[in-house]
């Protein structure tokens, strides 16, 4: 018999802290930051106010963010916003802060922890003040939205949102005298155009048509157009051992037994085969129109055109995004809202994405911009605009909260099957896939 | 067992001993014990990061032992590197100190290159293991093919990967150069000079004069280096993040996920009691051993 | 009835035989040299031709050892991405004071260990090396728990008093060193009326120079190199050491390794000067050449 003895989180805390209680310094320790009751916006109006804002970008965007941090505290003295970066380990940070109830008062969070984040209570309910302040969220993406719910609730405002395209080398298509391609295709006309750009010197592969990224967000897509899945509707069970699915992997691994594809995931840290034309084609995301440019500098033209039909004759294009989260910890939860949605802003996003070309922004309004500034200079890829209109095709389901466990074990057991190495079976390695989501929701 | 000593002298060493140890003391129990102890309670809880830790007695345990198939594959690929890794590491790592003890111009600047890989970035350092690797465009595999062996897809192949990771440990080795170097110096020059003249030859004087005295700063450095190696992360974060299909997913990587990515803390925390278990239990063996190998010139009637 | 101390000088002993070296045999250790410096010499050679290369060339296959052309600008960027010059000051601060701390805290606990004898030795002896041996990440948690209630938060002190407080690493080492010293060296203290404290400050501290010195340099590269303390503890950009310098050029999706390179290039200089100016006190350290009676 299971004796259930339950330790509230103030014991748990305080036996953290034994030790500082044994030499009497708890006395003079201030309180821990305790999530406060259920949200209640009661503090002082925008007079004083200590912000704590957590990115998660290269050092090269932060300029732009404190641009949009100075412009709100330039309207709003007395408010002071403490900006900070945190490009690599972000996440051993912030889940770190997330358990010590130490969250900074607003931060990045990606559509796959929004779901996470809300289910523990580390991040608000933003549903109330949206509902208030009447944001109009039609602006922003419909799969977005839908990947920031909760139980029917927002829990973080869009900042950018990413999928991704076929970019071509332009070179290396009139190399071999073949018509760049139109967008018009099925991953069958992909393999096939892609055969015709591999190349080969003194019996060894130095060319190759086309790589696949292995991530499951993107997979996922893949999968959908195929008419598969990999979680069943109400995400309670793991689906991906099917027929339909392994036929999808065992295209991925024919591109590769036929050359299409190299194997062994994509090349050794420190190359890129696209830059450097290796591959023909590529899979690029929509965060990278800028350092695709930098990378391939005037090396060749490119260019970027949709991803190909599924076997259903429609595509369904994965698509992720960043948001901005208020920590339920936070004292100032009014103005850290009014700096959200300053931060979320049209006039704001064009400054952190549009006009930089960072990824697809969070905003429709803002599209214009981010379109102006793509084909500035009339530098490639010319039909950027490919990443908005992939949109309309964007598959639009919530990230469940153990997705970063099926992630991992995606890692392990399925993106192998897309990498080569050595043959596992793809039916095997899917069933054991799911075996192994499985077990994670069960314990759920 | 402690009893209290007999005669004054033996009572004042005992309390200067415990005034000399006041440092670690009060810093295991200010910083250290109370965290340790939250992590051991945490392992009999589901906690996942929010409201409170449910007591679930020694249900995380059980699950490790019965139903988790990644636990064992941990503990698995964790053993076989330690295994493949600490001999030729506890050799090599020895011999470039006394390779880099030499008295020869320049030693110092090789001394410098030598130390290298130790505070590398681990960038660059993947980089490299990148091209040494690599299926297609690989240092290694280049080589092989003069042999008229396959190319092997080192990182990506479950079969190699763990070969490449002792590889690249022991690329690694050199960081323990400086300890060994330091031990070096303590050795009295007479000892030598004494067997010079009695004219022992060259191998003997190194198994009779330098391993003994060196016994210790070995022993220190083969404790030190199970203690890491069966904590191995970094390499692995950096290059395989666990894959393929689990054959690098070495204990250090599980517990992170699970912790950082799962957000389980209660059963990490039991995965991470149970490496403990597992490496104290070798190095109680290896301080067993100490006996029969390990020589202090200072010690007294007690041993460690 | 003394201790003889005298410093050694190097070229007295190559280490394993005390004496010189024929030519064939110094031949033969070059060559051996040599080939290990190869292997080893490559990442940093990467390192600093990416530092120097404009960012077209930084991705390509084959490698381009040689950039078309040197961008020195590469390292200018990085001071006008992010405050290098700070996060500098910042390591020196850290990494001088983490050193005193080390030395310090774990000497004294050292010397506790390997030469007086107390009831519980032997068992505060093995918890000390469990601490070792409980992986950081099931730790950490509860750890900034602790600090954050202590209010340390966004300071150095989470990461710098506890190396106070005799580091585990550390304090074994120097165990194995005292434990070294012949038995008939600290006899002849004590019955020259030493008490324990000068027996550690007068005997054993000016004998284990060269394990001091090892902890300094393993301590200096430790707190040098530190990302993960500062980046639990601290929330100010400009607290931030140089690791987090470095890692600021890589994110999820944007990587700078031209700008990265550079970086790690600068934070890599010191180590290398100070690693190679301070090898002799490791190298030639004191040593006891007999004890007269």
């Amino acid at each position: 018999m299971l004796v259930k003895h339950i330790v509230n989180r103030r014991q748990f805390l305080a036996l953290a802290g034994t030790t500082t209680a044994v030499v009497g310094l708890a006395a003079c320790a201030p309180p821990s930051a305790a999530p406060s009751g259920d949200g209640a916006m009661s503090e002082p109006a925008m007079e004083s106010a200590s912000l704590q804002f957590v990115t998660n970008h290269g050092a090269v965007e932060i300029p732009f963010f404190q641009r949009v941090v100075d412009n709100f505290t330039e309207a709003n003295p007395g408010v002071e916003i403490d900006l900070l970066n945190v490009a690599t380990e972000y996440y051993t940070k912030i889940n770190t802060q997330g358990v010590g109830g130490d969250l900074p008062d607003i931060f990045y969070t990606r559509t796959f922890d929004v779901v996470p984040y809300a289910n523990l209570e580390w991040t608000i309910n933003l549903q109330p003040l949206i509902d208030r302040d009447g944001i109009d969220m039609d602006d922003f993406w419909e799969a977005e939205v839908t990947q920031m719910t909760f139980q029917g609730d927002l829990y973080a405002l869009p900042y950018d949102f990413s999928n991704i395209a076929v970019v071509y080398n332009a070179g290396i298509f009139e190399e071999v005298g073949l018509d760049v391609p139109s967008g018009d295709w099925d991953w069958n006309g992909l393999k096939e155009v892609g055969e015709a750009l591999k190349e080969e010197t003194d019996g060894r592969q130095t060319r190759w048509g086309f790589r696949a990224h292995a991530w499951p967000w993107v997979v996922l897509g893949i999968i959908h157009s195929n008419g598969g899945r990999i979680l069943n509707e109400d995400q309670t069970e793991c689906v991906l051992h099917s027929d339909v699915n392994i036929e999808t992997f065992q295209f991925f691994r024919d591109l590769m037994t036929d050359g299409v594809a190299p194997e062994s995931g994509s090349m050794p840290q420190g190359v890129d085969p696209f830059s450097t034309g290796l591959l023909g084609m590529d899979s690029m995301g929509s965060w990278a129109t800028q350092s695709q440019r930098e990378r391939v500098g005037d090396s060749f033209t490119f260019d970027v055109v949709p991803l190909p039909y599924g076997s259903e004759g429609r595509r369904a294009v994965s698509a992720a995004g960043g948001a901005w989260g208020i920590a339920a910890n936070s004292e100032y939860k009014e103005v850290t809202w009014e700096f959200n949605v300053h931060l979320t802003s049209t006039e704001s996003t064009n400054i952190l994405i549009s006009e930089p070309v960072r990824s697809l922004p969070g905003r429709k309004s803002s599209l214009p911009a981010w379109n102006e500034a793509a084909s500035r200079e009339d530098l490639p890829p010319r039909n950027v605009e490919v990443f908005a209109q992939q949109m309309e095709d964007a598959y639009a389901e919530p990230f469940p909260v153990y997705w970063k466990d099926l992630q991992n074990i995606w890692f392990n057991r399925v993106a192998p099957l897309m990498q080569g190495g050595e043959d596992q079976d793809i039916g095997e390695s899917l069933q054991k896939f799911q075996d192994e989501v499985n077990e994670i929701i069960a314990i759920s | 067992m402690a009893i209290l000593p007999a005669t004054r002298r033996a009572r004042r060493e005992a309390l200067e001993g415990y005034i000399f140890l006041l440092p670690w003391l009060i810093g295991f129990l200010l910083f250290t014990a109370g965290p340790l102890l939250a992590s051991l309670y945490l392992g009999f809880t589901t906690y996942r990061g929010a409201g409170a830790p449910e007591w679930v007695g020694l249900a995380n345990f059980v699950r490790l032992f019965t139903k988790d198939e990644i636990f064992w594959q941990s503990m698995k690929v964790t053993a076989l590197y330690a295994l493949g890794f600490l001999p030729p590491g506890m050799v090599l790592g020895f011999a470039i100190a006394l390779l880099m003890n030499q008295n020869v111009k320049g030693v110092s600047v090789f001394r410098t290159i030598y130390y290298l890989p130790a505070v590398m970035t681990g960038v660059a350092v993947a980089v490299l293991w990148g091209f040494v690797f690599h299926r297609e465009f690989g240092v290694l595999n280049s080589l092989l093919a003069f042999l008229n062996i396959e190319p092997i897809s080192w990182l990506f192949d479950t079969q190699w990967v763990l070969v490449a990771f002792i590889l690249m440990g022991l690329w690694g080795v050199g960081d323990g150069m400086i300890i060994y170097l330091a031990g070096l110096q303590g050795i009295p020059t007479e000892l030598y000079d004494a067997a010079s003249i009695d004219g022992a030859p060259r191998l003997r004087r190194f198994w009779n004069i330098t391993i003994p005295m060196m016994s210790p700063t070995l022993f220190f450095v083969l404790v030190t280096a199970l203690i890491r190696t069966f904590q191995i992360f970094t390499t692995a974060f950096i290059m395989t993040r666990g894959g393929p299909n689990y054959a690098t997913y070495f204990f250090s990587l599980n517990i992170y996920f699970t912790t950082f990515q799962s957000l389980r803390f209660g059963y990490a925390s039991a995965i991470a009691w149970m490496l403990f278990c597992l490496i104290f239990a070798l190095t109680l063996i290896l301080f067993r051993s100490a006996k029969w190998w390990v020589f202090y010139s200072g010690e007294k009637e007690e041993a460690t | 009835m003394t201790s003889d101390l005298q410093p050694q000088n190097a070229n007295q002993v190559d280490g394993e035989i005390g004496r010189p070296m024929t030519s064939p045999e110094t031949f033969a250790t070059y060559l051996v040299m040599l080939g290990g410096t190869v292997v080893l010499l490559i990442p940093f050679a990467w390192m600093l031709s990416t530092s120097l290369k404009p960012l077209d060339e930084v991705y390509a296959y084959p490698i381009i050892w040689i950039p078309s052309r040197l961008v020195l600008e590469n390292y200018l960027d990085v001071f006008r991405n992010v405050p290098f010059g700070r996060y500098l000051w910042n390591s020196t601060v850290l990494s001088v004071l983490g050193i005193i701390g080390n030395m310090l805290g774990s000497s004294l606990a050292a010397f506790s260990f390997a030469r007086l004898r107390f009831p519980g030795r032997t068992v505060f002896f093995i918890i000390m090396l469990s601490t070792m041996m409980v992986p950081v990440w099931v730790t950490m948690v509860p750890t900034f728990i602790l600090f954050s209630r202590l209010g340390w938060l966004d300071t150095y002190l989470p990461i710098l008093v506890p190396n106070f407080f005799a580091v585990p690493f550390f304090t074994f080492l120097l165990r194995q060193f005292f434990m070294a010293v012949p038995v008939e060296m600290e006899e002849a203290a004590r019955i020259d009326g030493c008490s324990s404290f000068g027996l550690f400050w007068r005997i054993f501290v000016p004998l284990s120079v060269p394990a001091l010195a090892t902890v300094a340099i393993f301590s200096f590269f430790f707190h040098w190199n530190d990302l993960l303390g500062p980046l639990i503890y601290l929330r100010s950009q400009l607290k931030f050491p140089v690791a987090m310098g470095i890692a600021s050029f890589q994110s999820e999706q944007y990587a700078n390794f031209a700008l990265m390179m550079a970086a790690a290039t600068m934070a890599l200089l010191p180590m290398l000067v100070v690693f190679f100016f301070t090898q002799r006190l490791f190298i030639q350290g004191v040593v006891i050449t007999g004890v007269k009676g």
